[in-house]
């Protein structure tokens, strides 16, 4: 009787306090409704887009005038009439990610092919029941390489902050393990090279091999990096030019004799060749002609190229000027030899020149990196912290570009593109691959062996 | 009537913070691009698919060849207070720790300083490209004309070359060097005690590209290559030559310093005040022979600013 009466009032109780709250409980499921409904459908979802690379256009614009964002003047800035003027040129040359183009009488259509493309572009959609990639109609980028990479190709994945080294920023056009730089100047990957890459990953970091894939699966991959790359080289081709079609002070930035492409206009045509024009150098080291990039041919080395006699050769060259290794990767190898590096995806976001050493820049200095350009304009736009490019530590084994002595030859002769590793045209043959035997050697001395651990002998035994 | 107050309420209080959260302007929205222009530059270059180079504007043609000489004069002091020191760290034996002169003036004749032609040009033409340059085309930039570093210096801060020659980059340290040149072609040359090295460009920049040492970072440069031959860094007095200009075209023109790279701000030309847009400037048409004498004039505030 007592618990029953208890019931009733709890049960009282609760009405009254729903009727305090002046909400009934159909009214309470109704809103609760409207926003998981909300949360669902989500109030934002565009469609896939390319992002522009407001990075870069802060970059020019820093270089051009250094003083602080908010102290320039609107006239040394790209108007957003110049920079969507810019992503229209580009949307109408390269299309979009679910719907990539390629911009005709560049030579362009015989080197990257459509299909491949469409394969690799897109939402992931597959065909077919079963859900594995070969059942995959569309999306083989998005699926395998935007989570770190990002849909536009610019190392800005979800993931990319918590990566260390950062994913490849393609925009640059440049790539870092490849057979093709020979002579002392970079040359563009060849697809073989980027194959590589895809087949081996890049030891040391978080790219991982792709040999799960099939062969058209990573040839379209290929092609799409390829256009992903173009595509970023084109759009700082254009921003470069749209910036130095320049408002002079007395002009409103706003004047349509400022875009790059005047559309509307009779001048259209003009300009589009002046795009044109823009392209060639952009696409021409790419496609070379129809051929694409060649890998040179690197003979096999010599007999005995890692006797005794030869390591010791090698150890020689390392700290002669000739090779000059010691410089960087330091007295014992260990890679503190110049410790204040930067790659080229970094550089550029320190906002400093050439000549101006880290913390010597006009950015004043925080923890010896220029950082005042980065916290003001760039890591406002959401672009990851730089770090700085540690040489090698050449006694641990493990050689990003490959662990094959053609591979550490290749590094050593071609040097490593973006970064400050120079390649070497003085070395003969002979020395170049002494070096190799030398650097191989070193995670074998005995100096590079860790210490061993001191064994726990267990309470009351130690002395 | 209360109840349903209470609930657009309770809906508003959860709906707005819904849309709140999820919009969020990424970096670059610049909003919807117009189909229109998108379709058009798409049709125009399916157009050119497989029918090679555009339909390019007819130039004009050039009455023969002029000159033009000058000097670049700073108008006040340079505050070379604040100048950096090399942040030499290694090698100090033989590297500089001097301060970095970025800006040097010498009795008011600004060194360094970068003239070129930003116009159309007919690289190979007898009307455009004079004889003489012609034959310089594909020349090896050796000896005064090298590109030398000494106590890890490089000796000139800004280098013009033409797109088909060959620039020697020299190393007259006793250490070792290396040369890191982020242009179109890049390429990062070690260069032993006392060797150089061959730079082959093979494309046009439309603005100079910087170089650099990695072994010693603190050590900068640049490089403007052209596929003509009209332009021209100013000495030590601040003096420059450009020969064989074409004569009854117009001459845009840029002017460059590293300081003050594509700069907009006024300058006097002959006495006239002249807005650089972005370093850019138009001279007037040359009559054949002419020789035409430019003074430039530019204020020291505008190196002290970005200095």
């Amino acid at each position: 009787m007592n618990s029953v009466s208890n019931k009733a009032i709890a049960k009282m109780k609760l009405r009254q306090s729903i009727k305090v709250m002046g909400v009934s409980a159909w009214g309470a499921s109704a809103s609760l409704l409207l926003a998981c409904l909300c949360m669902l459908t989500g109030c934002n979802s565009k469609p896939a887009a390319f992002q522009v690379n407001e990075a870069y256009i802060r970059a020019v614009e820093y270089k051009a005038d250094v003083t602080k964002p908010q102290m320039r003047d609107a006239s040394t800035r790209l108007s957003t009439a110049q920079i969507k003027n810019v992503s229209e040129v580009l949307e109408g040359l390269f299309g979009t990610p679910d719907k990539p183009n390629l911009p005709g009488g560049v030579g362009l259509e015989s080197f990257l092919s459509m299909r491949k493309l469409s394969v690799a572009a897109g939402p992931v959609i597959y065909t077919g029941d079963d859900q594995n990639s070969n059942g995959l109609e569309s999306g083989l980028y998005r699926r395998h390489c935007a989570h770190c990479h990002g849909v536009t190709g610019d190392g800005h994945g979800p993931t990319a902050q918590f990566l260390n080294p950062y994913p490849r920023d393609y925009r640059k056009g440049q790539f870092k393990f490849k057979l093709t730089d020979a002579d002392g100047a970079f040359k563009k990957p060849s697809k073989k090279d980027l194959n590589h890459v895809l087949m081996e990953g890049i030891p040391g970091t978080s790219m991982p091999s792709f040999r799960v894939l099939t062969e058209p699966e990573r040839s379209s991959i290929i092609d799409y990096v390829v256009y992903l790359a173009i595509r970023g080289q084109t759009e700082r081709a254009l921003i470069d030019a749209a910036y130095l079609l320049a408002s002079d002070n007395s002009e409103i930035p706003d004047n349509p004799n400022k875009l790059l492409v005047r559309f509307d206009s009779d001048e259209a045509s003009n300009d589009l060749d002046y795009v044109r024009e823009l392209l060639t150098p952009v696409v021409l080291p790419w496609t070379n002609n129809g051929t694409g990039s060649v890998q040179r041919t690197i003979e096999e080395a010599p007999a005995g190229w890692n006797s005794a006699e030869s390591v010791e050769r090698g150890r020689q060259l390392f700290f002669q000027s000739k090779a000059n290794c010691f410089s960087c990767h330091g007295q014992t190898g260990v890679g503190d030899g110049q410790t204040n590096l930067f790659d080229n995806w970094t550089v550029e976001h320190l906002g400093n020149k050439p000549g101006d050493a880290a913390g010597s820049g006009p950015d004043g200095e925080i923890a010896g990196i220029p950082e005042y350009f980065y916290h003001n304009e760039l890591a406002q736009i959401g672009v990851v912290p730089p770090r700085n490019l540690k040489p090698r530590n050449l006694r641990l084994g493990n050689y990003r570009g490959g662990r094959r002595p053609i591979d550490i030859y290749q590094r050593i002769t071609g040097g490593i593109e973006g970064t400050p590793m120079p390649g070497n045209t003085k070395l003969t043959q002979e020395e170049g691959w002494s070096l190799v035997a030398y650097v191989m050697s070193l995670p074998y001395e005995a100096v590079s062996r860790p210490k061993t651990a001191p064994v726990f002998q267990g309470v009351g035994t130690s002395k | 009537m209360k109840l349903t107050t209470r609930f657009f309420q309770l809906a508003l209080i959860i709906v707005i913070p819904c849309l709140l959260g999820c919009r969020r302007e990424l970096p670059g929205d610049i909003g919807r691009t117009n189909t229109i222009n998108v379709e058009e530059v798409s049709r125009s270059f399916q157009m050119q698919a497989g029918g090679g180079v555009g339909s390019q504007a007819a130039l004009p043609e050039p009455t023969g060849f002029g000159n033009i000489t000058g000097k670049i004069t700073v108008d006040g002091s340079i505050d070379t207070s604040k100048f950096v020191n090399y942040a030499v760290n290694k090698d100090a034996n033989v590297c500089s720790a001097e301060p970095n002169r970025r800006v040097q003036v010498n009795n008011g004749g600004l060194h360094w300083g970068l003239l070129f032609y930003d116009g159309d040009f007919k690289a190979g033409d007898d009307k455009w490209d004079h004889p003489e340059y012609q034959a310089e085309a594909t020349a090896v930039l050796d000896g005064d004309l090298a590109f030398d570093q000494k106590a890890c210096i490089f000796l000139s801060r800004i280098k013009g070359m033409r797109t088909g020659q060959t620039l020697k980059i020299l190393n007259s340290d006793p250490v070792g060097h290396n040369a890191k040149l982020d242009g179109l072609t890049s390429a990062n040359l070690q260069i032993g005690a006392g060797a150089s090295v061959d730079y082959k460009p093979g494309f046009q920049e439309s603005k100079p590209f910087g170089v650099s040492c990695s072994a010693h970072p603190w050590m900068g440069a640049y490089v403007i290559v052209r596929d003509n031959s009209l332009f021209a860094v100013s000495g030590e007095d601040g003096t420059f030559e450009i020969r064989n200009v074409p004569s009854g075209v117009s001459l845009p023109f840029k002017f460059w310093h590293e300081v003050i790279p594509s700069g907009s701000f006024a300058i006097t030309i002959n006495g006239e005040a002249v807005n650089l847009s972005r370093g850019g400037f138009e001279l007037p048409a040359l009559e054949p022979g002419q020789d035409l004498d430019l003074q430039i004039t530019i204020n020291a505030d505008e190196f002290n600013n970005a200095l």
